[in-house]
């Protein structure tokens, strides 16, 4: 049973954790909002930028701040499954040779991994489970991993030479895709000024595992009106092209839409921002703020989209525009 | 609102079918009315919790209200803390930024209903000519009740007698049916019928009815001096009446008997002057039997009436044209007319009309043929309103006027008193008169209903 003190604590610390990310992240706000908004409600994050952009410290941070187990992974062509997975290996004891389980690099509560995309479809398969279910089966054996459990991902948008795009499945998996933008000039005077200091100031401890847990718990009691819940769901079946009611720039530039869980992640997101904003129920404004992070890796454009250069994102801001006005 | 707005329009294109005056007012009534009442029903209906926590909502609350409205029953410390945030930005919120409640589609309906109203007035309204024509008889009723009503005040001074009483009510019954009246017809038919009262009530009170009362009782010298209304021979019946004493006054009083109103009263009076051998009384109660005053306000509402009958238009009681009128026989003529005849030959032309009902409008001309009578069936017609008058007394209309090219422009109409006792039976003329109504139908633009009347009415009385 919550207490109206833990839920007033949430933001308190949930700002405690993002002031200590800052310590090494320049900028890059809006990022670091869905990355914590993604954790606190249980979801993975595919990141996507250009290299250089700080993707890989900007997950390093979040595991200082939250005191949690990490482990990177750079994903490679030649990755196999059972690299990440960890595997039966032979071990020598008092009673003879004996098989004992290595644990991979998942068996972490923060697991980075850099470069997905580059990786075989196969290797990209062998998240699957570990992703949705937080466990992972190694020689028909299952192991649970540790709660809590997020994966992070970076893929790189602009060398596509050699990668393997993410399959639907496996995208679908990721709660939040959010896309790391190039630092303003300001942003880079701090980067540039803080690379020559002598020391770096680094991201301490600001929460634990059971403290995620908890603000998790507390994100979940978040209430939603029938009405914002409504504009979620609708905004959902906006996406897909051969619903009869769908909006014209579905059908034109849409392949497929969204899926049911892409609806949990909008709302589950939602809450959690909503009582980031200090408030005690979802706003549309929240289900807004979310959408296009929820939204723009599970929908796919066609051909005529991407001949007249419209980008998904274009496309959801449309859509919500179109789905507002009903709830008007 | 919209109800109203939708009722105007309709009214409004009733209108364009069918004659409606004060069409715009009741248009703009029903409009205004259906939005007094929206606003009535708005104030008074309760409005709903739901409503309001969006409307709220729609002012920054970020969904807070509806969520607090929708975790009402809850008691977790969500709930709590939600219902509490929600309370202080309520607290916060200005009332006045609330907007109203209000539908983009009822507001479009109501604007496009407004518009076709505009349209409407821009159309050409088919009905102008009838509601001129019904303005204008509104306004013609008006000068008649108004007539009416100046008579009723002349009469308002001696209200004891019953030729008064009678005069007053026939007044007022002409007042209301000319208020209730939708149409000529129907003032036409009150006219009528007041017309018709006051000639009963003039033949009741005449000085013959009377004589006749005199004679009956004995007293045929008093009978003739009434009779012939000369001072002398009445000095000389009052007189005989003096001598005859007690027996003269049971004769008054006998005779007064069969009367009753003013001659009743005036008989009463001389009969006691004859037993008290007042002279002077018994001449002032004899000069009463002329009925001068009575007859005086019955030609006043005779000529009333015809004043009203002129505002009617087509029944005006006049006659006028070119020639010399002149009245002959026991009907009473009110034509006069005066013109000047020229033509071939010599001679005086003269023409006689025996006219037997009393409604005509005749604008016949009439050209002399140098014959000592004169034609008046070129163009003429007389409408026949009631065949019951036929048997009334008759009028004679002479005419004289220079043969030839002479021409005589007449319009008669009015209560005619003559009878076919004399030179026209009906059956001569019903024919023609038929013809004349079909003509005159024709015309005018009468109601299918008001022409299937007259032919009703000419069928009858040709069968």
């Amino acid at each position: 049973m919550l207490t109206q003190q833990e839920i007033k604590d949430f933001s308190e610390k949930l700002g405690a954790i993002r002031r200590e990310i800052k310590k090494e992240i320049v900028g890059q706000d809006a990022v670091v909002e869905h990355l914590l908004i993604a954790v606190v409600a249980g979801g993975n994050v595919l990141l996507e930028g250009v290299p250089g952009l700080g993707k890989t410290r900007l997950v390093r941070a979040l595991s200082h701040a939250l005191q949690l187990p990490f482990s990177r992974i750079q994903f490679t062509p030649d990755l196999m499954p059972a690299d990440i997975t960890g595997t039966n290996i032979v071990v020598k004891t008092e009673a003879g040779s004996a098989f004992s389980f290595q644990p991979g690099p998942l068996f972490s509560s923060i697991v980075l991994a850099d470069e997905i995309n580059r990786a075989t479809p196969k290797t990209q398969s062998a998240l699957l489970e570990a992703m949705q279910e937080h466990h992972v089966t190694v020689a028909g054996e299952t192991r649970a991993l540790p709660e809590p459990y997020f994966v992070l991902a970076t893929q790189n948008p602009v060398e596509q030479e050699g990668t393997y795009p993410l399959p639907e499945a496996q995208l679908d998996r990721f709660m939040l895709k959010v896309n790391v933008p190039f630092p303003s000039l300001s942003e880079l005077h701090q980067i540039v000024d803080m690379t020559v200091k002598t020391e770096e100031e680094q991201a301490q401890p600001a929460a634990d595992g059971q403290d995620i847990l908890a603000l998790r718990a507390v994100a979940r009691q978040v209430p939603l009106a029938q009405a914002v819940q409504d504009f979620a769901l609708r905004l959902i079946l906006a996406t897909h092209p051969q619903e009869e009611n769908a909006p014209e720039i579905t059908k034109k530039y849409l392949r497929f839409g969204a899926s049911p869980r892409a609806a949990q992640a909008m709302i589950s997101a939602a809450r959690v921002r909503a009582l980031n904003e200090g408030r005690y129920n979802v706003a549309f404004e929240d289900i807004r703020y979310v959408a296009p992070a929820c939204l723009r890796h599970r929908l796919a454009l066609n051909f005529d989209a991407l001949a007249d250069g419209v980008s998904v994102d274009q496309v959801i801001s449309a859509l919500m525009e179109e789905v507002g006005k009903a709830h008007a | 609102m919209l109800c109203g707005a939708a009722a105007g329009l309709a009214v409004l294109l009733t209108a364009y079918f069918f004659p409606l005056p004060e069409k715009w007012r009741l248009a703009a009534a029903l409009t205004a009315a259906g939005g007094c009442a929206s606003g009535l029903v708005g104030f008074i209906w309760p409005i709903r919790e739901e409503t309001a926590a969006l409307a709220a909502d729609q002012c920054g609350l970020k969904e807070r209200a509806q969520t607090a409205l929708m975790l009402r029953n809850e008691d977790s410390a969500m709930a709590e803390l939600q219902r509490q945030d929600a309370c202080q930005a309520l607290q916060a919120l200005d009332a006045r930024k609330i907007p109203l409640p209000r539908s983009k589609k009822l507001l479009s309906a109501f604007a496009a209903l407004m518009l076709l109203m505009g349209g409407v007035s821009l159309l050409p309204d088919p009905q102008a000519q009838a509601l001129a024509r019904i303005e204008q008889f509104n306004k013609r009723m008006e000068e008649a009740l108004q007539l009416a009503k100046q008579e009723e005040e002349k009469l308002a001074g001696d209200s004891s007698l019953r030729e008064t009483q009678e005069m007053r009510k026939i007044l007022s019954d002409l007042e209301r049916q000319l208020r209730s009246a939708r149409q000529e017809r129907d003032a036409y038919l009150a006219l009528d019928d007041a017309e018709k009262r006051l000639e009963k009530l003039r033949s009741a009170s005449s000085p013959e009815a009377s004589a006749q009362a005199l004679n009956e009782a004995g007293l045929s010298e008093l009978a003739e001096a009434v009779k012939s209304g000369q001072q002398e021979a009445m000095d000389q019946a009052a007189q005989s009446l003096m001598q005859q004493g007690e027996a003269g006054a049971q004769s008054l009083a006998q005779a007064a008997s069969m009367m009753d109103g003013a001659a009743a009263q005036a008989m009463q009076s001389a009969a006691s002057a004859v037993l008290n051998g007042d002279m002077s009384q018994l001449s002032a109660a004899l000069s009463g039997l002329s009925m001068q005053d009575m007859l005086s306000a019955l030609s006043r509402m005779e000529s009333m009436l015809s004043q009203m009958r002129a505002l009617n238009g087509n029944a005006a009681g006049q006659l006028s044209g070119q020639g010399k009128g002149q009245g002959e026989g026991t009907g009473q003529g009110t034509g006069a007319g005066q013109g000047q005849g020229e033509g071939e030959g010599g001679g005086a032309g003269r023409g006689t009309t025996h006219e037997d009902a009393g409604y005509k409008e005749d604008t016949g001309r009439q050209r002399g043929q140098g014959s000592d009578k004169a034609e008046y069936r070129e163009n003429a017609y007389e409408a026949i309103y009631d065949p019951t008058r036929l048997e009334a007394a008759e009028t004679d209309i002479q005419e004289s006027g220079a043969m030839g090219a002479g021409e005589s422009l007449q319009i008669q109409s009015g209560p005619g008193l003559g009878s076919l006792n004399g030179q026209v039976p009906y059956r001569q003329v019903a024919a023609e008169y038929e013809a004349a109504a079909a003509q005159a139908m024709a015309q005018q633009d009468l109601p299918s209903r008001e022409q299937a009347w007259v032919n009703d009415y000419f069928s009858a009385i040709t069968e």
